[in-house]
């Protein structure tokens, strides 16, 4: 849950808004872009040591979509 | 694959840089990005001003001005040379071999082994493992590694995946025989799969150049290029690169039973500030140790950063100091590599800038 927290928090920092629910879709954000999607893989990459795709964003519907990714391919990993 | 070398050391290395230098700030109206957004892109990525060639500069132009300056300020004899091999993917033909093209207008002796070598990002250590192996051979005691690239020619104005970090220029490497024992173990890996991730499509024999392969589009991104331009998928490219090259490393010191502190510097390869951040953080390697500002300073100019990196961050120290280095390129191919070697006491580490 902590990680899950510290990885909201980081991922509002990038978004430069106050806090990110589940629900927000990412292309809502106004500084949703190519630089901001590059950013959020090299956190994933960073925090969850997960390789995704920009291409993939396009399948995350919303934030809690790629948590649900992230948690689904780390447990795949252990 | 690893590749094992003995008696085998670098002697010198001078980087040739076109005097030409443009900034990010005037180039950024031509993106598909707000001001602001372009600020913050130039902010993360770390980029400024940048070396390219203005008119037609070449490859061989670039490479026979470096030769020259080596030959008249007597850091290599011309006679000494016994083989010539060039690390470039913007050769000047697509035949003859430029290397040969080189040789020629030099006058090199035609005993003179000419090499030309596709490679890129990880060309300088294709190069050099081409060279060490020459070097077993009985009659070759000296080799001329040339990476060279204006691969701006090919890069859309309008593309700020690839465009701001782009570069040109030369590097000159000198390897020869070496009567101390010394090792120098190389590490290289391939992924032809992904060969698409870093490409230009359009323009050789696969798809011949016409009137369609030079219309431009938009891609979703509002990017603007054609299929002769070069394509790099810049988020393949970064999970490759936070992938691999951690793992090569840590490959590299189980192999040779050493921790990370045994080299005094990691001279990589620089495809942006961002992801060689990233890769610092990754591997817990100090900024100091594995510098990161040649993108900010020249632009990233394929196989020519690892040696540019080298005399624009040590320079002179390369002439008086004794120094365990660990090389590493990755990129187009994909290919990566890395090479544990010395650098001792260099006769030459400079750059020199070409006027167009």
């Amino acid at each position: 849950m902590k990680e899950r927290e510290k990885f909201l928090t980081s991922l509002s920092k990038i978004l430069e808004v106050k806090k990110v629910k589940e629900t927000d879709k990412f292309d809502s954000f106004k500084e949703w872009d190519s630089l901001t999607i590059l950013s959020v893989i090299a956190l994933v990459n960073e925090m969850f040591k997960i390789s995704i795709s920009a291409e993939d964003f396009n399948k995350f519907k919303n934030v809690g979509k790629l948590i649900t990714f992230i948690d689904k391919n780390k447990k795949g990993k252990k | 694959m690893k590749l094992i070398f003995k008696n085998k050391k670098i002697t010198g290395i001078i980087s040739i840089l076109p005097k030409n230098k443009v900034y990010f700030k005037d180039e950024m109206k031509n993106y598909n990005f707000s001001k602001n957004q372009s600020l913050k892109l130039s902010k993360i990525m770390g980029y400024s001003s940048r070396r390219i060639v203005k008119k037609k500069t070449s490859v061989s132009e670039l490479c026979i001005f470096g030769l020259n300056y080596l030959f008249k300020k007597n850091l290599l004899k011309k006679e000494s040379i016994d083989a010539l091999i060039l690390i470039t993917q913007s050769p000047d033909y697509y035949l003859p071999p430029t290397s040969n093209v080189i040789a020629g207008k030099l006058s090199l002796n035609s005993n003179v082994l000419c090499l030309d070598i596709n490679q890129g990002c990880a060309g300088y250590e294709v190069g050099l493992i081409q060279a060490f192996l020459l070097l077993d051979q009985k009659n070759i005691s000296k080799v001329a590694v040339l990476n060279a690239d204006v691969l701006s020619r090919k890069v859309s104005l309008k593309d700020r995946n690839s465009r701001p970090i782009i570069g040109d220029g030369a590097s000159i490497t000198i390897v020869e025989k070496s009567k101390k024992k010394e090792t120098i173990n190389a590490y290289i890996k391939m992924d032809g799969k992904s060969y698409d991730s870093l490409i230009i499509p359009a323009g050789a024999f696969k798809k011949e150049s016409d009137y369609k392969t030079k219309i431009m589009r938009k891609d979703e991104h509002g990017n603007e290029r054609s299929l002769e331009n070069l394509l790099m998928k810049g988020d393949k490219i970064f999970n490759f690169v936070i992938t691999k090259v951690p793992e090569m490393m840590t490959d590299l010191f189980k192999d040779l039973k050493i921790k990370k502190n045994y080299f005094d510097y990691y001279f990589f390869h620089q495809p942006n500030k961002f992801i060689l951040e990233k890769l610092a953080a990754k591997t817990g390697i100090p900024v100091s140790k594995m510098p990161n500002n040649i993108v900010e300073n020249f632009g990233n100019g394929s196989g020519v950063t690892v040696p540019l990196n080298i005399c624009f961050n040590l320079g002179d120290k390369a002439k008086k100091n004794f120094l365990k280095v660990c090389l590493g390129g990755f990129g187009v191919g994909l290919t990566w590599s890395m090479i544990a070697c010395e650098l001792n006491k260099l006769s030459f580490c400079k750059i020199i800038e070409f006027k167009e």
